[in-house]
């Protein structure tokens, strides 16, 4: 099976004098690639023998400034031209509820750089299923070739909230280009203009950059001011940051029973994922909690979309026939990311994997997601019970591909034939993660090619005090039903329970990085 | 003034403060100053419980040390400050108490389910 990197994996293999260095891997995106695999297949130091014994510990604790809702973001080779730790340095970027980005040596933990971007907003609406700040939300996005990293900072500016997209230069963290204030306008099906305002909306899913574009999924704060509220997915050309001339607003109805809106892209901070046509896809949550309003056009809750790369057009959508019933439950789809499957091979090749509050993943045909059946039954290519996902799978090969699941409180190894039919079957569980929060955690894979192949996840905290929450490490080749612990540890706490942690361990060259509240951890050998 | 107290304080002036300060009462809201003041003057509560039976705009949901409480969601509802109630789910309250010992929620967000996580009532 041919898998190719994603342009934002990419490979740094350094011509030194001495010789070629080993591969070190860029981690430039919300779980790797744009396909949100969540796989690091070039780990060369991590191995299920060594992560199991006294050797792998926590190395560095470093203390940052807010919560961290963001996923670090890795880049070896850079060369930081800014403040006393100038010169070259594999770094980890870290941007914080705070409206800090964080520039750190990936090696020793100095803080390098960190500037801050404007005060965050304070518990935006009342609402407090997050920190008491909402800064930077979303993780962002590095451009490898150019050095830039793009972010979204939510600040208050003369009194109101704003959103300002940044492209900063990766060597002194400046802006390469003024911020843009993030604005749009969408017409209703009454042919009014509804305008995005800042106020409402929640920049909560990890921005995409594919197709010369920067995108970012917008929803709400707890659901407030769901008169308000709508999902949103927009997009800027990447250098200018000029907008796009066209957004998805994913409910455009004049009324509803209830003024009740939404249809958020959301995902727990899960990506907008982008499959090698450059066509997008997200899900969709809760909207009009009379059941009423879904007609897959004017209004796309409770759905898998995709989505075209210029935000014109759905190409695509999958509906579960309950719809009704889960906007009636605020039971989103949404709740979860869509993982796209690498290319295989028989009669379906491109599938996609995603799950919700209700615990129903189901994997799709990419290709024609299977739309709404009113009554049912469903068309899709597969569905298994995961558990309540407030998560998002990864992916990864080893005779064949896998899929990780993490809903409930269990990571599962999922088995995907697709010759010469499709099945899905488990290979294996692991004990019980303890979380008090919703269902679902978040994992990553790391393997050297095929070989020494681990499963990472971190927990969610099950009590207030104290709120640890821990990384895990699982032997991906499984043994029996039950896979390996390999090694537990707590990783950081997460006080503010309000809200679920949402936390992706990021596995890079040696080292494990886990970002919590006001802290990063990194863990490696020793 | 013990830390964790004073970290309630800080939310609760931030809690309030950004409904204060973000959300427009809507025209059917508007109050007169004198009324504002006297809003000002009740004491803010946020309650954690599980919503028990939902009866028209009256919850009823069973606090965590196992009380029933009746709580008005008329102003929640107005005011666009409440999500989807479920009998079942657990829920923060967040409002003043009437005469008659009901809680007046200005706005009412889906909590975690395990009681072991809500912070301290307020």
């Amino acid at each position: 099976m041919a898998y190719r990197l994603s342009l934002s994996v990419a490979l740094v293999c350094a011509a030194l004098l001495s010789g070629c260095e080993k591969e070190r891997i860029a981690v430039t995106t919300y779980h790797y690639d744009n396909l949100r695999t969540g796989w690091d297949r070039h780990e060369e130091h991590l191995k299920p023998h060594n992560v199991q014994s006294p050797k792998f510990k926590l190395l560095h604790s470093v203390v940052l400034d807010d919560q961290v809702d963001t996923q670090p973001l890795i880049m070896p080779h850079i060369k930081i031209t800014a403040g006393s730790g100038a010169g070259e340095h594999e770094v980890v970027y870290v941007a914080t509820e705070g409206n800090t980005v964080y520039a750190i040596d990936a090696k020793s933990g100095a803080i390098l750089l960190s500037p801050n971007f404007g005060p965050p907003v304070p518990t935006p609406l009342g609402c407090s299923n997050n920190g008491p700040n909402v800064g930077i939300d979303g993780t962002p996005v590095i451009d490898h070739e150019s050095k830039t990293m793009y972010v979204i900072v939510y600040t208050i500016e003369a009194g109101n909230p704003v959103y300002r997209l940044h492209a900063l230069d990766l060597a002194n963290l400046t802006d390469r280009v003024p911020p843009v204030l993030v604005s749009a306008s969408h017409q209703l099906s009454d042919h009014t203009a509804f305008n995005f305002d800042a106020r409402y909306q929640r920049q909560r899913p990890a921005l995409l950059l594919a197709n010369g574009n920067v995108y970012a999924g917008f929803g709400s704060f707890c659901d407030f001011a769901a008169n308000h509220s709508r999902g949103w997915l927009l997009g800027w050309k990447t250098g200018t940051l000029t907008p796009l001339p066209a957004n998805q607003l994913n409910d455009t109805q004049a009324t509803s029973p209830n003024s009740f809106f939404l249809s958020s892209i959301w995902m727990s901070g899960y990506g907008v994922a982008s499959d090698s046509s450059g066509n997008l896809f997200f899900i969709t949550g809760n909207s009009d909690y009379s059941g009423t309003t879904y007609d897959g056009v004017t209004n796309i809750q409770e759905s898998v979309v995709k989505l075209s790369a210029d935000l014109t057009t759905v190409l695509s959508l999958f509906t579960p026939s309950d719809q009704a019933s889960l906007e009636a439950a605020d039971n989103d789809y949404g709740s979860g990311g869509a993982l796209l499957l690498p290319d295989l091979s028989g009669t379906t090749p491109h599938l996609t994997a995603a799950a919700g509050k209700d615990g129903r993943m189901f994997i799709l045909n990419r290709d024609n997601l299977g739309g709404y059946t009113p009554g049912g039954p469903d068309k899709f290519v597969g569905k298994v019970d995961i558990g309540a996902c407030w998560c998002g799978p990864s992916y990864f090969s080893h005779d064949g591909p896998r899929i990780v699941s993490s809903g409930g409180t269990n990571v599962n190894l999922w088995k995907v034939q697709t010759t010469p039919s499709f099945s899905i079957t488990n290979e294996g569980s692991s004990p019980a993660l303890g979380s008090g929060q919703d269902g679902g955690f978040f994992t990553a894979v790391s393997s050297d090619g095929d070989d020494d192949i681990i499963i990472w996840a971190v927990s969610r905290p099950t009590n207030n005090s104290p709120a640890d929450v821990s990384l895990y490490a699982f032997d991906g080749k499984p043994s029996g039903p039950t896979l390996t612990q390999l090694f537990s540890g707590v990783a950081g706490t997460w006080p503010n329970t309000g809200g679920n942690s949402n936390i992706v361990p990021v596995v890079a060259n040696g080292k494990v990085f886990v970002a919590t509240n006001r802290q990063l951890a990194i863990f490696g050998l020793q | 003034m013990k830390k964790s107290s004073a970290f309630a304080l800080a939310h609760a002036i931030l809690f309030f403060g950004a409904i204060a300060f973000l959300a427009p009462a809507p025209s059917s809201f508007a109050r007169t100053p004198q009324a504002a003041a006297a809003q000002s003057k009740e004491t803010q509560h946020a309650v954690y419980g599980t919503i028990r039976s939902v009866e028209g705009s009256t919850l009823t949901i069973e606090t965590r040390d196992k009380k029933m409480l009746k709580v008005n969601t008329k102003p929640a509802i107005e005011s666009q400050r409440t999500g989807v109630l479920i009998v079942g789910r657990a829920v923060l309250i967040h409002g003043s108490y009437d005469a008659k010992g009901t809680l007046q929620a200005s706005a009412i967000q889906r909590a975690k389910s395990s009681p072991s996580l809500w912070p301290e009532d307020k």
